[in-house]
């Protein structure tokens, strides 16, 4: 059976999209069928895999066109893509005016011999984020471990709460991703704020790494640049915490 | 280091402590029960199997049983063990 993960958080620049396609690949390396499906109009998941922007999302919600005939290949195995793009604002706006059900995409989606679908969104609670929270089984928050990005988990957890009351959604927290840490006391401060607000939900923490930027910078994953660095391996801990609450 | 006051996130983002904003998680399943393996005689384990097969049952489920009646057996009297050291213990 799919399972739908949507990994949000109101504040951006915290690793939503570069957690979302490492795991993603991660998960297709373990030999799991991922699907990214990119609801943020910024488009990057397609950037950071190193293939062409599209308006997948907006073509598989508006037009009539069939998963399969917008959902791209990432040259990886088990690992396809359904990419955003500067459409993808539109699509929100559409389905907004057109009062379309919010089930929408979910039953889009359904049907598709994925074993994991994963959805990466904007840094704000648009109306797409919230299909995406509604369209989801878990929800990974990932979070840089700074003030604001601490701030902005309380929003997004209102959210989630909100949607859950209104629908009946029945998804559960997977986990709040720290990441960016480095050897700082604001780290260490933030991380006690974080264990404060949100005992036993914490997972082990993502360290800032140059090397993260320079994957983007290649159009590469951490598990094709250098599999056995410090981020690949804390990225594993990650997969294998996913393939442990997702069974 | 200088020593600057720090605010509380949960505040700033307008919630106050009465506001619970606990969702459901996804916990690490833990199995309720484990393999264990021990070994036995081969003659214990024919007779296990046998009585096993008598009972319509799985040798496994058979041993289970034993296992649990055994040990409420040993707590309610401990006297049932009457060994002087861990070589007496049967080795099945």
């Amino acid at each position: 059976m799919t399972k739908t993960i949507i990994l949000l958080n109101a504040k951006g620049g915290c690793s939503k999209t570069t957690s979302t396609v490492t795991l993603a690949h991660g998960l297709a390396i373990q030999g799991k069928k991922c699907l990214i499906v990119d609801l943020d109009a910024q488009g990057q998941c397609a950037t950071l895999l190193g293939i062409e922007q599209g308006p997948g999302v907006f073509e598989l919600l508006i037009s009539e066109r069939k998963p399969a005939q917008v959902i791209q290949p990432t040259g990886r195995p088990n690992f396809d893509l359904l990419p955003g793009n500067q459409k993808t604002a539109t699509a929100q706006n559409v389905l907004t005016i057109e009062r379309r059900p919010i089930s929408e995409l979910l039953d889009r989606l359904k049907g598709l011999n994925y074993d994991y679908i994963l959805f990466d969104t904007a840094p704000s609670i648009n109306d797409l984020t919230a299909l995406g929270i509604f369209a989801s089984d878990y929800f990974l928050i990932p979070t840089a471990v700074d003030f604001l990005s601490t701030e902005g988990i309380f929003k997004v957890m209102q959210s989630i709460k909100q949607i859950q009351e209104q629908t009946g959604q029945t998804g559960k927290l997977a986990g709040i991703l720290p990441s960016f840490a480095d050897a700082t006391n604001e780290t260490q401060a933030t991380l006690d704020d974080l264990n404060k607000n949100f005992p036993g939900v914490i997972l082990p923490i993502i360290h800032r790494a140059t090397i993260m930027r320079e994957c983007a910078a290649a159009g590469k994953t951490i598990f094709e640049v250098d599999p056995n660095s410090r981020a690949a391996l804390e990225y594993q801990v990650l997969i294998d915490h996913i393939l442990e609450v997702t069974k | 280091m200088k020593d600057i006051p720090r605010r509380d996130p949960r505040q700033t983002a307008g919630f106050g402590d009465g506001i619970n904003l606990a969702l459901p998680t996804a916990h690490k399943k833990q199995a309720d029960t484990i393999p264990v393996g021990v070994r036995i005689s081969r003659a214990l384990f024919e007779e296990i199997r046998t009585t096993a097969g008598q009972l319509q049952v799985k040798p496994a489920r058979l041993m289970a049983y034993g296992l649990r009646y055994f040990i409420d057996q040993v707590k309610t009297d401990p006297e049932i063990l009457k060994f002087e050291n861990r070589r007496e213990l049967p080795r099945g």
